[in-house]
């Protein structure tokens, strides 16, 4: 139960934090996704997963400029994360990685696939993965240290 | 935590974000907003600073409107409104206002820093708010003129926003501004700040500089007219 108030505060934190529009150097990070699919190699069930990412999806939905198809791709590529986190063949820490450059990737290439040979794109891979590395040692430490369970 | 609880309360968020008009009102997300923001950035004296330098950008936009129009420049007939939101994916660059229907905002207006520097258009109106779209926009595009010769151009929005299409030299630091019959004539984008040749050579392409950050943008002037 501490472990899945843990993942919860995380996601609002960071949903939060999105619907502020931070960005760094022009760029904004996609934090939401990136806790959601943190959060989801650190679940025991699906449907825990489906509620953090509809947490946030509903967080996101606080910002009018923010249109049901946007939050309907983030759920879905949240969603797709959680099914897909066990089934990659490589260690959690590569297929976590991969899995938050796909889905940055899917995200521009659906909803705005004109942007995808541009620099606001690497940028946001960059940042992504870098604060996607950052949240995911941390649950791992909290983790491995026991101070989840 | 049991399944069917978990499976229940999917249901219910399903429900409530994607089937409902669910909005959370808008000045209980301001304040926390604008303190998060705060956060990232020294506050009051960033703050005054940013006004101040807006403050004189936006007057050299008037000299620069007094140049190329011959207008007299009206200072009364401007709706000044809170900006509380952004567009919070780099995909799309929109600004949520706190000003809508009821208080005569119209799809179109433009919003602007100052009276002379555009910022953006609105694109959708509610009742007590409305969304513009800015030049960051990676979508936008605006016939526009540069310099005193007045050379065409097209701005192409994003992050990075440039002008493409330049179809004679200019040089950096001319002004770019709008001519387009959708906004009024002569409204300041931003600078050339970087000039460069394109494969085919014929046209030019240049990045602009604009004199503020977007995402700390407090307010916008929209017109009334």
């Amino acid at each position: 139960m501490r472990r899945y108030f843990i993942l919860v505060l995380l996601i609002v934190v960071l949903s939060f934090l999105q619907v502020a529009g931070i960005s760094v150097f022009d760029a904004k990070p996609n934090l939401a996704l990136v806790a959601v699919i943190a959060a989801s190699f650190f679940i025991s069930d699906i449907w825990e997963g489906f509620l953090l990412i509809l947490i946030s999806a509903l967080i996101l939905k606080f910002g009018p400029a923010v249109g049901n198809k946007d939050i309907l791709i983030f759920s879905l590529l949240g969603a797709l994360a959680v099914l897909l986190r066990n089934r990659l063949p490589w260690q959690a820490t590569i297929n976590f990685l991969i899995l938050i450059i796909l889905g940055t990737l899917c995200f521009y290439l659906i909803l705005s696939p004109s942007l995808i040979p541009s620099s606001i794109l690497l940028k946001e891979i960059v940042y992504n993965v870098i604060s996607g590395m950052l949240i995911f040692a941390l649950l791992s430490w909290l983790t491995i240290k026991r101070k989840f369970f | 935590m049991k399944k069917g609880i978990l499976i229940g309360l999917v249901i219910a968020l399903i429900f409530i974000v994607f089937l409902t008009g669910f909005f959370i009102k808008k000045d209980f997300l301001k304040e926390p907003v604008f303190l998060v923001r705060a956060l990232f950035s020294r506050a009051d004296l960033y703050e005054e600073n940013l006004f101040l330098k807006q403050q004189n950008e936006d007057l050299r936009a008037q000299i620069n409107e007094l140049r190329t129009t011959n207008y007299k420049l009206q200072t009364d007939n401007y709706l000044t409104a809170k900006i509380f939101s952004t567009y919070p994916f780099n995909i799309k660059n929109q600004l949520t206002i706190n000003a809508g229907e009821k208080q005569g905002v119209k799809k179109g207006t433009t919003a602007t820093i100052g009276e002379n520097i555009l910022v953006g258009q609105i694109i959708e109106v509610f009742e007590n708010y409305s969304v513009a779209r800015t030049i960051f926009d990676p979508k936008w595009q605006l016939p526009v003129r540069i310099g005193e010769e007045e050379v065409n151009g097209l701005l192409q929005g994003g992050n990075e926003p440039k002008i493409t299409l330049i179809e004679k030299p200019v040089k950096a630091g001319d002004i770019i501004y709008s001519a387009v019959a959708d906004f009024p004539y002569g409204l300041k984008i931003g600078e050339i700040s970087e000039i460069k040749e394109t494969a085919s050579g014929i046209f030019k392409e240049a990045e602009v500089k604009v004199s503020y950050n977007i995402n700390e943008l407090r307010e916008v002037n929209m017109s009334n007219e």
